[in-house]
C-alpha cells in the first residue's frame, strides 16, 4: 500500500530536467538529438542520431560515435566511429553477439526505450497533439522515472536514482532535423573503414596498433541499465 | 695436463677394443655373415605394420608422370593459413567428433600420394602475407608483401612503380589456352588469395573504387572489384564464387541483407557483370545456389554475403543463406567439367586464417576440417590419370600443439596426460604454476577468453588483451567460443614463418615433393596442365 501510494505521487509530481520536450520536431526520421547525460562522476553530453534504417550515438567525451544499422532480418550491425583518427571498425551481426552485444535493431535504433523496463505505472500527457508519457517505478532503494515522447519516438528524460541519490540521469537538451551542417553520422560513415575480420591482416596499420593495444572496450553507457534500473555493465569507459 | 688426458683416453679405447675382441662378439669378426633375420610375425600382423603395406601397395603411379600436359585439369587448393599444427589439430578433432581417438584420423588431402614442403616468404618478409604467398603460387614469382600479382620491382601502395611489373597468373595463361576456370573462396572474392588469381595490384587493400588513393587515379590502376569484373583473358572466368559484395555495389545501393556498397562511382558491378553475360546467373543466396543447374556450363558469378562469407560453424546464421566449401567446390567443378580442353580451379578456405588472428582454434579447426571435405568431393569428382590436385597453405600461424596429453585426449581440452607406468590420467595435469593448461595455444595474439559457445572467432578482438596464464581450472576449453592463451601480447595472433605443407596426387605430383621454394607449384601447374601452350 505505501510503495502503490509513493509510485502515484511519483506519477503526479514528475520533473522534467530536460530543456525540450521534442514535440516541435517535424521529421522524425532525421534529426540530432543532444542529451546530457549524468552520473555521481561528471557530466558528459551524447548526442543521437536518427536516419532511416540508422541509428547513431555520439559520445563526445569519448570521440568515439556508434552508428547501428537494420538489416534485413530485423538484426543491427555496428560501425564503430573513432572521431579523432577518422577511422572506423564494422561489427557484423555475429561479431556483436560475441561481443555479448544484444544486436536486435528493436534494442538499438533508440537511445532508450519504455520496454526496456518494467514500468508499472503510465500517465499520459497530451499538447496539441504530442503525446508524453510519463512512467515510475520504484521498490525499497531504487526509484526510476521517463519521460517518453511518445509521438516523436523519443526518450525526453531518465532518471534512475538509488537510495535518493542520482546514478544516472539523461535529460533531452535540444533537438534538430538533420542537415549538412550537423550530420555527424554521414560523416562517421565516410571515414576509412574495416571489417573486425580484417583487422589481423592489418596489423601494420598504426591506426589499430594504437587503438587495440590500449584495449578499447565496447561497453557505453546505452543500453547497459536492466528492467531495474541496475547497471549490468562495468561503468562507461573505452580505455 | 693436456697430454695426460689424452694418454689416458687413448689407454681407456686399446683395453676396450682389446677386451672386445676376447668376448662372444670375436666369432662374429672372424665370420661376418650376417645373422638370418626371421620375417618379423608378430610385426607383420601389426596393424601400423600393415597399413604401412596398404598405402605403399595402392601408391598412386599416375603422381610419377611428368610428361608436360598430362594433367587436362589442374586444382588448387589453399586453406589460409593452414600450417602442418593446424592440419595436426583438424585432423584430431575430425576423428574425435567422430568419437574416435583422433591421432590415427586421415583428413582427405593426409591420403595424397604426394607430400612436399613449401618455403613461404616474401622477398621482403621472412613471414609473408596473404598477398606475397598467393602471387608467388600463382604466378611463380616470388614478390613482397601486399602486393598481388605484381612483380617486387614495385612499391607497395604505389601504383606508377607496379606499371609494368604485372605477373600473368595461372588462371589467364589458362584462359588465354581455352581452359574453363574458376576462383572459389570463402573469403571475399576481392581478398588477397582469390584476387591474385585474377588482379595485378601494388596494394591488397584496394578491393574497390573507394580504396583507391589519388596517386593510383592518376596512374589508372584499378580497383580489384573492377578487374574482376573487367577480365578480360580468353573469354572470361566461367566460375567465381565467395562473398565481398559491397565491393561491387555503390554506397547508395543496399543489398539483400540491409548492408550498403563501398563503391563511390556510383557503379553497380553486379549489373556490369549481368549485362557483360546475359547468359550467365548471379547469385547471393543458398536458395538460388540450390536453384542454379551447373550442368549447362553457362557462366556462374556468386557473391554470397556483403563481406567474408561465415565460418562453417556460423554459417546457419547467416541472413540470407550460403553454401558450404564443400558445396561450392562440387558445383563449380560441375560447370568446369562442361566442356574438352580441360580446367583449372583455385577454391580457397580464407576463413582458417582469420580464426587464428582471433586465436580461436575451434573455428581454425572446423574450417581445416570443411576444407578437407572439400578437397574430397574434388578428389571423388575428378580421375587421378587426368587431373592434378594440389592441397597447401600460403603461410602458417603461431599455432601449437603441446606436451603431454594422452592419447585421445580431446584436442581443444586441458593436457592430461599419463602416469609413472604409461596409462592414461583422468586429472588435468598442472603446470609449475599449479595451474591447468590447454593442448592448443598461440606464440602471441589476444590471448585466453571464454565466450562460451558463441561461434565467430572475430569476437576476441573485443575483449581486453589478456596475455600469459589465467587459472582455466572451471572453464571448459572445448567451447567454441573459447580463445586459447598466448605468450606475447598483441592485437591479434600473427603468421608465422615456417614451412607449410603441399600435398598432391594426379600427374607430376611428385614434382612437389621434397623442399620447394613456394613459387615452383605454378611451375609445376603450368608444366603439367600446359598452360603456356607450348
Amino acid at each position: 500500500m505505501m510503495k502503490k501510494t509513493a509510485v502515484l505521487l511519483l506519477l503526479l509530481n514528475l520533473p522534467i530536467f530536460a530543456n525540450t520536450s521534442g514535440c516541435q520536431l517535424n521529421d522524425t526520421t532525421n534529426f540530432k538529438a543532444s542529451y546530457t547525460f549524468q552520473t555521481p562522476q561528471g557530466e558528459n553530453q551524447l548526442n543521437y542520431y536518427r536516419a532511416p534504417k540508422q541509428s547513431a550515438f555520439e559520445y563526445k567525451a569519448q570521440g568515439v560515435t556508434e552508428v547501428w544499422h537494420k538489416t534485413a532480418n530485423d538484426k543491427a550491425y555496428l560501425i564503430r566511429g573513432f572521431d579523432a583518427d577518422k577511422r572506423s571498425i564494422e561489427y557484423e551481426v555475429i561479431d556483436l553477439k560475441m561481443e555479448n552485444q544484444n544486436s536486435a535493431w528493436q534494442k538499438k535504433k533508440n537511445i532508450m526505450n519504455p520496454e526496456s523496463f518494467d514500468f508499472d505505472k503510465v500517465v499520459i500527457e497530451e499538447k496539441a497533439g504530442c503525446k508524453l508519457a510519463h512512467y515510475a517505478k520504484s521498490d525499497d532503494d531504487r526509484e526510476i522515472t521517463m519521460v517518453w515522447n511518445q509521438s516523436k519516438d523519443i526518450l525526453v528524460d531518465l532518471e534512475v536514482k538509488q537510495k535518493g541519490k542520482v546514478a544516472y540521469h539523461y535529460a533531452l537538451s535540444k533537438i534538430e532535423t538533420l542537415d549538412k551542417s550537423n550530420n555527424h553520422l554521414a560523416e562517421v560513415l565516410a571515414y576509412d573503414r574495416t571489417d573486425f575480420a580484417d583487422i589481423g591482416d592489418n596489423e601494420s596499420d598504426p591506426f589499430f596498433r594504437k587503438m587495440i593495444n590500449l584495449g578499447f572496450v565496447s561497453h557505453h553507457e546505452v543500453n547497459i541499465i536492466n528492467a531495474k534500473g541496475q547497471q549490468v555493465e562495468a561503468e562507461a569507459h573505452h580505455h | 695436463m693436456k697430454m695426460f688426458n689424452k694418454s689416458l683416453i687413448l689407454s681407456a679405447v686399446t683395453i676396450a677394443i682389446l677386451a672386445g675382441c676376447g668376448g662372444e662378439d670375436t666369432q662374429n669378426l672372424k665370420d661376418p655373415k650376417p645373422p638370418v633375420v626371421q620375417k618379423p610375425v608378430q610385426q607383420s600382423k601389426n596393424a601400423w605394420f600393415k597399413a604401412g603395406i596398404e598405402r605403399i601397395e595402392t601408391a598412386d603411379l599416375q603422381s610419377y608422370i611428368s610428361e608436360r600436359g598430362a594433367a587436362k585439369n589442374v586444382i588448387l587448393f589453399v586453406a589460409d593459413g593452414m600450417g602442418a599444427s593446424t592440419v595436426t589439430a583438424a585432423r584430431i578433432l575430425e576423428g574425435q567428433n567422430r568419437g574416435e581417438s583422433g591421432e590415427e584420423n586421415m583428413l582427405s588431402f593426409d591420403t595424397f600420394p604426394v607430400a612436399g614442403l613449401s618455403k613461404t616468404y616474401n622477398t621482403n618478409a621472412q613471414t609473408p602475407d596473404s598477398a606475397g604467398t598467393m602471387t608467388a603460387m600463382i604466378s611463380g614469382v616470388k614478390s613482397k608483401a601486399g602486393v598481388l600479382s605484381v612483380s617486387d620491382a614495385s612499391d607497395r601502395a604505389n601504383c606508377a612503380s607496379s606499371l609494368g611489373h604485372e605477373v600473368m597468373t595461372a588462371v589467364e595463361l589458362a584462359e588465354d589456352k581455352g581452359m574453363r576456370t574458376g576462383v572459389v573462396s570463402t573469403a571475399r572474392i576481392t581478398h588477397a588469395t582469390p584476387a591474385a588469381t585474377y588482379a595485378h595490384s601494388s596494394e591488397r587493400n584496394w578491393e574497390n573504387n573507394a580504396k583507391l588513393p589519388q596517386e593510383a587515379i592518376d596512374n589508372g590502376c584499378k580497383d580489384i572489384a573492377d578487374q574482376l569484373i573487367n577480365f578480360s583473358y580468353g573469354d572470361g572466368i566461367e566460375v567465381v564464387m565467395g562473398g565481398g559484395r559491397r565491393e561491387f555495389i555503390p554506397t547508395t545501393t543496399t543489398d539483400l541483407e540491409g548492408k550498403s556498397g563501398k563503391r563511390t562511382d556510383g557503379r553497380d558491378l553486379r549489373q556490369e557483370w549481368k549485362t557483360a553475360h546475359p547468359q550467365g546467373k548471379y547469385i547471393e543466396t543458398q536458395a538460388e545456389f540450390d536453384a542454379t543447374d551447373a550442368s549447362d556450363g553457362k557462366k556462374i558469378f556468386a557473391l554470397f554475403n556483403s563481406s567474408h562469407m561465415q565460418y562453417e560453424q556460423d554459417r546457419a546464421n547467416d541472413v540470407a543463406g550460403e553454401p558450404s566449401l564443400t558445396e561450392m567446390t562440387h558445383k563449380a567443378i560441375e560447370s568446369l567439367q562442361q566442356g574438352n580442353k580441360g580446367f583449372f580451379l583455385t577454391v580457397e578456405s580464407g576463413r582458417v586464417d582469420h580464426a587464428h588472428h582471433a586465436g580461436n582454434a575451434y573455428n581454425a579447426l572446423s574450417d581445416t576440417i570443411e576444407f578437407a571435405k572439400a578437397v574430397a568431393m574434388a578428389d571423388e569428382m575428378t580421375n587421378d590419370e587426368d587431373t592434378l590436385i594440389i592441397v597447401t597453405a600460403d603461410h602458417s600461424h603461431v599455432f601449437t600443439i603441446a606436451g603431454y596429453p594422452k592419447r585421445g585426449n580431446p584436442i581443444l581440452g586441458k593436457v592430461q596426460g599419463t602416469d609413472s607406468s604409461g596409462a592414461p590420467k583422468t586429472t588435468d595435469d598442472l603446470a609449475a604454476d599449479d595451474m591447468p593448461y590447454t593442448t592448443l595455444g598461440y606464440t602471441n595474439g589476444r590471448g585466453a577468453m571464454d565466450l562460451g559457445s558463441e561461434t565467430n572467432a572475430d569476437a576476441g578482438y573485443a575483449q581486453p588483451i589478456t596475455a600469459g596464464r589465467i587459472d582455466l581450472s572451471a572453464i571448459d576449453t572445448t567451447n567454441p567460443g573459447f580463445h586459447q592463451e598466448v605468450t606475447v601480447p598483441r592485437s591479434s595472433e600473427t603468421h608465422a614463418g615456417e614451412d607449410v605443407a603441399i600435398y598432391a596426387k594426379g600427374p607430376g605430383a611428385h614434382l612437389l615433393s621434397g623442399e620447394n621454394e613456394q613459387n615452383l607449384i605454378f611451375h609445376v601447374m603450368e608444366r603439367m596442365g600446359n598452360l603456356t601452350n607450348q
